[in-house]
């Protein structure tokens, strides 16, 4: 159980920009919300906001990574600005629960939608950035590989 | 505090672990040698199957073969019947004090089955908690509660996948404050107790002690080696004053000259090249891995 509210409240951490500000502001507060026992507490308030708020940024960077893979033309579309408008979008949006690829095809999908509502975009940016969504959510399946598996056959 | 450089834990004088660690033998280490591959990504499949005999064998990421449909079995027999293929895992949480969801642990017992893993990994962390999905990897805190849970949760996995399992240590600026024992005890308390081998990621190995400021050589001799089957084999990047895993370029120098110490101590029957972004042609990480070739073999001739 212990271990269990620990986790909890790591993941709050990790995860949400609210949570951190919560932690930064009152971190004895923070843990006692979460029924940690002293001990427990103690460890969390040893733990720097610094080095908390660095590895959410780490995991941020990792999940645009994934989700960039399925974004060709909205990365052009954003240009420089890409990764900025993800990194502020995920400090937001906790991870989608879907599982394997599907998680990157759908925050892909779910960027999308928030890039294309934001009111930034002109008509054929928009456009462009929808098709990505689109395309993202109809890939969370693996690649069709039926061609190499015709010629791995014959061979 | 100054909120932009993290503030680390000192190495942990930690007292032996409760656990007698004695060199157990671990099941997945007892197979052939396997040799050298990639981590095989999407965009790499087709160079792949052009060219089987530039590797040994390919790791899949588990997670990306879940559907239940006949494109993915289809896809999942063509690989097993062109290359050995080690799946490896990313979200079964197995360090969560919240147990294993069954549905994931199916699907991945799925994957694992159809290629005929001689083995299969995951990792030493949580990816879920108290509802929240994290989305990526964890850091555990190294306590006997913590270890508890990881090895409760390895049985139950162990009882549902037929195929050995091996546990990847993760890369962590930072460790949680208090363990009661520093990560390669906590590893060898691991491999005793749940007869599980490791999976030695030599880059995040490497990075986490360039962050805490520890030689990552002093820190090797610490290292449980005996268990460590497989080693991943990556370069990451520095940035904002930390060294990041991003595994989105070549393997460096230091990394290799861990990696031939490594070799020369462990039971190793694989090394996987692996490569998260800027992905190159295939033929650049078949490269590096025929450099990994070469640097097993005199262990096999051994």
């Amino acid at each position: 159980m212990s271990l269990h509210a620990l986790q909890s409240a790591l993941a709050a951490l990790f995860t949400e920009t609210g949570a951190r500000e919560r932690f930064a502001g009152d971190a004895a507060g923070f843990a006692r919300a979460f029924g940690l026992d002293a001990r427990e507490r103690e460890q969390l308030e040893a733990m720097s906001a610094g080095a908390i708020a660095s590895y959410a940024a780490t995991l941020r960077r990792k999940r645009r990574a994934e989700a960039a893979r399925f974004l060709v033309r909205t990365r052009e579309v954003a240009g420089d600005e890409f990764a900025r408008a993800f990194d502020a979008w995920a400090a937001r949006t906790p991870p989608s629960p879907a599982q394997g690829r599907s998680r990157a095809a759908r925050d892909a999908a779910r960027f999308c939608a928030a890039l294309c509502s934001s009111g930034k975009l002109s008509a054929s940016e928009t456009g462009a950035v929808r098709l990505d969504g689109a395309e993202a959510l109809a890939a969370c399946r693996p690649a069709p590989f039926r061609f190499f598996f015709r010629l791995h056959r014959k061979g | 505090m100054a909120a932009t450089e993290p503030v680390f834990a000192a190495p942990v004088a930690a007292p032996a672990p409760a656990v007698a660690v004695t060199e157990r033998a671990v099941a997945a280490a007892q197979g052939a040698f396997l040799g050298a591959g990639v981590s095989l990504r999407r965009e790499h499949v087709a160079d792949a199957f052009v060219a089987p005999e530039s590797v040994d064998l390919v790791e899949i990421v588990a997670d990306h073969y879940f559907a239940r449909d006949r494109r993915t079995r289809d896809a999942l027999r063509a690989l097993s019947e062109r290359f050995t293929v080690v799946p490896h895992g990313l979200d079964l949480s197995l360090g969560s004090a919240d147990g294993i969801e069954r549905g994931y642990l199916d699907r991945l017992s799925a994957v694992i089955g159809a290629v005929r893993a001689p083995y299969w990994s995951e990792h030493v962390a949580f990816t879920r908690a108290g509802g929240r999905r994290i989305g990526h990897l964890a850091p555990l805190p190294f306590t006997y509660e913590a270890l508890d849970a990881l090895c409760a949760n390895a049985a139950r996995v162990g009882a549902v996948v037929g195929s050995p399992l091996i546990l990847e240590n993760i890369a962590c600026s930072f460790d949680i404050p208090y363990g009661e024992m520093s990560e390669a005890q906590f590893l060898a308390a691991l491999v005793e107790r749940s007869g599980c081998g490791l999976l030695l990621d030599v880059a995040n190995f490497y990075y986490n002690a360039l962050n805490r400021k520890l030689d990552p050589f002093a820190l090797l001799a610490e290292f449980p080696l005996h268990a460590v089957v497989q080693c991943h084999l990556a370069g990451g990047h520095r940035a904002h004053g930390e060294w990041i895993d991003s595994h989105a370029f070549p393997v460096p120098e230091a990394v290799w000259q861990l990696f031939e110490e490594v070799a020369r101590r462990a039971p190793l029957r694989a090394a996987i090249v692996e490569r998260d972004e800027n992905l190159p042609p295939f033929a650049e990480l078949a490269d590096e891995a025929a450099r990994a070739r070469a640097i097993l073999r005199p262990r096999v001739a051994a």
